[in-house]
């Protein structure tokens, strides 16, 4: 990857990343630093990733480990930043969204972060166990629990799943 | 699809709006900086670890769907190992296990959930190495002991809850106007600080006295994370936060004026002597160390970290001649001449140091070390610098020493390992079982790490 194809790379996936992160951890600031310095990341190692979507998936799971380290690095405020979080006023978020931003923090981040893969990235419960590290099995019963856990706060979660 | 896609593409898409990216041309300096700095001395041959010097470095592509870090990715829960000493020697009841003469320790592993009804700490005692009844603490935050061992502090809610480690029951609880983070004990063991505010608001600390468990006045200061450190004396707390660290007097519990350190604190480490207290902690993506003068309270010149963008923690040695600061390898400053050594590289690519602790006698740091390859804790010998054979635990260890520095215990996602640190080999696992099944759904791995 050289850098005009970086600079295309990081144009195109960056917000959405973020958004994706915020989604798995519940931290805007915290998804946008996890991104940030994943990109420093995937500068560094631009010769062993690309730019298409195995490229993306690199910074992602990066930024994940990123911000996973710095919640166990913050362990004593985990509590607040993962669960007890106040929502965030720069949205506007009506009732409705609170009451689901609230419902999808308590939900276990291995939970959330397969629901995000799955509905948000797209990808496949094979993907999502590629990208994750643990058997297809297992990506099927967090999205269960993860739906399961925010069904309360939806109208309709009945979805099928892709393999 | 369904209304949980919309909710979260929505939430997504408002994030995703609002994001910031640096500049690329930085993105490409910060990376190119750090590409100098630590992958070509480590080309050069630093030294490596006997086992691992003749084993060949994968090289690693990632085409598609493989995703090469996921398995060091999975902490949401968090369990602190605390030791403290329970002043009992040893005696005839389980002389099978560890020589007579062993001073027995109690481990308190600090489980936080989810779920947060399982939140709580389970005591272990090093004769047996087998968990007891749990202390359950639902919704626990904060987690302090005090030096003498014993007395623990914890946090839930608005409250405090002093737990006796003599018995291992929970006390009055201490109230508070607001949520309690992070708790920290001050070294002479008369004051425990609390750390209370609403995530969004303005943070406070709160002093308690140990020995009435009373609050006295909030202290404004500008805290964030939970860094704190104090003095050896414990005389003056250090407090980091929004870019700088404040003095505190713990006798007066009065803030002196903010230092600017240029960069978010992340751990502050203090010398034996007293005299600096190294702060550590990054400013977009880079990392650096500030010694802090505790004389005068002034800011000493910037030690450039060679990693960048960590949240990096800092341990000194006894003999308070060097800090080591974990970055994105491990770093060794000289505190004579305030100098960074060699990044020392953790030995799998890839790898990222995390927590670090350093034995009593001072010749072995033990830093938790995670991707790139298994999990590991990873011995470096303060002497020479270079690393030993990784010791093999299991994903996100968190690390304590016993004060006796016979024991390392290394706590994960499921366990906890005893590892002995005259072999380096770690023990029979202890799994940490009944009220923390909840823990059990949040691994990650997929085929658990041996060892």
């Amino acid at each position: 990857m050289d850098r005009e194809e970086f600079n295309g790379f990081y144009a195109a996936t960056f917000p959405r990343l973020v958004g994706q992160l915020y989604a798995m951890t519940g931290d805007r600031a915290e998804a946008q630093d996890a991104v940030q310095e994943a990109f420093v990341r995937a500068w560094v190692h631009r010769s062993q990733i690309g730019t298409g979507r195995g490229g993306e998936a690199w910074v992602r799971v990066t930024a994940w480990r990123i911000a996973a380290t710095r919640w166990r690095r913050a362990r004593e405020g985990i509590r607040l930043m993962l669960l007890a979080a106040q929502p965030d006023h720069a949205a506007g978020p009506g009732p409705d969204r609170v009451a689901f931003v609230e419902a999808l923090r308590k939900v276990p981040a291995e939970q959330r972060r397969a629901l995000v893969l799955y509905h948000l990235a797209d990808l496949t419960v094979e993907q999502i166990a590629a990208e994750t590290g643990v058997r297809p099995g297992t990506v099927k019963a967090r999205l269960a629990r993860g739906r399961a856990a925010l069904r309360p706060y939806l109208r309709e979660t009945a979805a099928p799943v892709r393999e | 699809m369904s209304d949980l896609k919309d909710e979260l593409r929505q939430l997504a898409d408002d994030a995703a709006r609002q994001a910031r990216p640096l500049a690329v041309a930085d993105v490409i300096r910060q990376g190119d900086r750090r590409h100098r700095r630590t992958i070509i001395p480590r080309r050069r041959g630093s030294p490596r670890a006997p086992g691992l010097a003749r084993r060949p470095r994968p090289v690693r592509r990632w085409p598609g769907w493989v995703a090469p870090l996921a398995a060091a990715a999975a902490v949401t829960a968090v369990l602190a190992v605390v030791a403290t000493v329970r002043g009992a020697i040893h005696g005839s009841g389980s002389a099978g296990h560890r020589p007579a003469a062993s001073t027995v320790y109690t481990v308190y592993v600090a489980i936080f959930g989810p779920p947060a009804d399982r939140d709580g700490l389970v005591p272990i005692s090093t004769a047996t190495n087998t968990p007891s009844k749990p202390i359950h603490v639902r919704g626990m935050s904060g987690v302090a002991i005090t030096p003498d061992g014993k007395t623990i502090y914890v946090g839930t809610g608005d409250t405090v809850i002093p737990i006796s480690t003599a018995t291992n029951t929970p006390g009055r609880p201490i109230h508070f106007r607001a949520e309690v983070s992070t708790i920290a004990v001050n070294a002479d063991g008369n004051t425990a600080y609390v750390e209370i505010g609403a995530r969004s608001g303005p943070r406070m600390l709160v002093p308690v006295s140990t020995a009435t468990n009373t609050p006295g006045t909030p202290i404004r200061v500008r805290i964030k994370g939970g860094v704190i450190a104090f003095t050896p004396n414990g005389k003056t707390a250090y407090v980091g936060g929004s870019g700088t660290v404040t003095p505190i007097n713990t006798v007066t519990n009065t803030p002196g004026k903010p230092i600017r350190v240029g960069m978010e604190p992340t751990d502050i480490a203090v010398t034996p002597d007293g005299k600096t207290a190294y702060v550590v902690g990054f400013q977009g993506t880079i990392a650096t160390a500030v010694p802090v003068s505790t004389a005068t309270n002034t800011p000493g010149k910037p030690i450039h970290l060679p990693a960048g963008g960590c949240t990096c923690f800092i341990a000194i040695t006894p003999d308070g001649k060097t800090a080591y600061v974990t970055d994105d390898g491990v770093t060794p400053i000289n505190t004579a001449t305030n100098t960074p050594g060699k990044p020392i590289p953790v030995v799998f690519p890839n790898a990222s140091p995390d927590e670090i602790a350093i034995t009593p006698d001072g010749k072995t740091a033990y830093v938790a070390s995670y991707g790139g390859g298994p999990d590991s804790v990873v011995p470096i010998s303060t002497a020479t610098n270079t690393t030993g054979k990784p010791i093999r635990v299991g994903s996100g260890a968190t690390i304590a020493i016993t004060p006796d520095g016979k024991t390392l215990y290394a706590g994960t996602m499921n366990k906890v390992v005893p590892v002995s640190t005259a072999t380096n080999t770690p023990g029979k696992p202890i799994p940490l079982r009944g009220p923390i099944n909840g823990i059990g759904i949040l691994i990650t791995r997929g085929p658990a790490t041996s060892g």
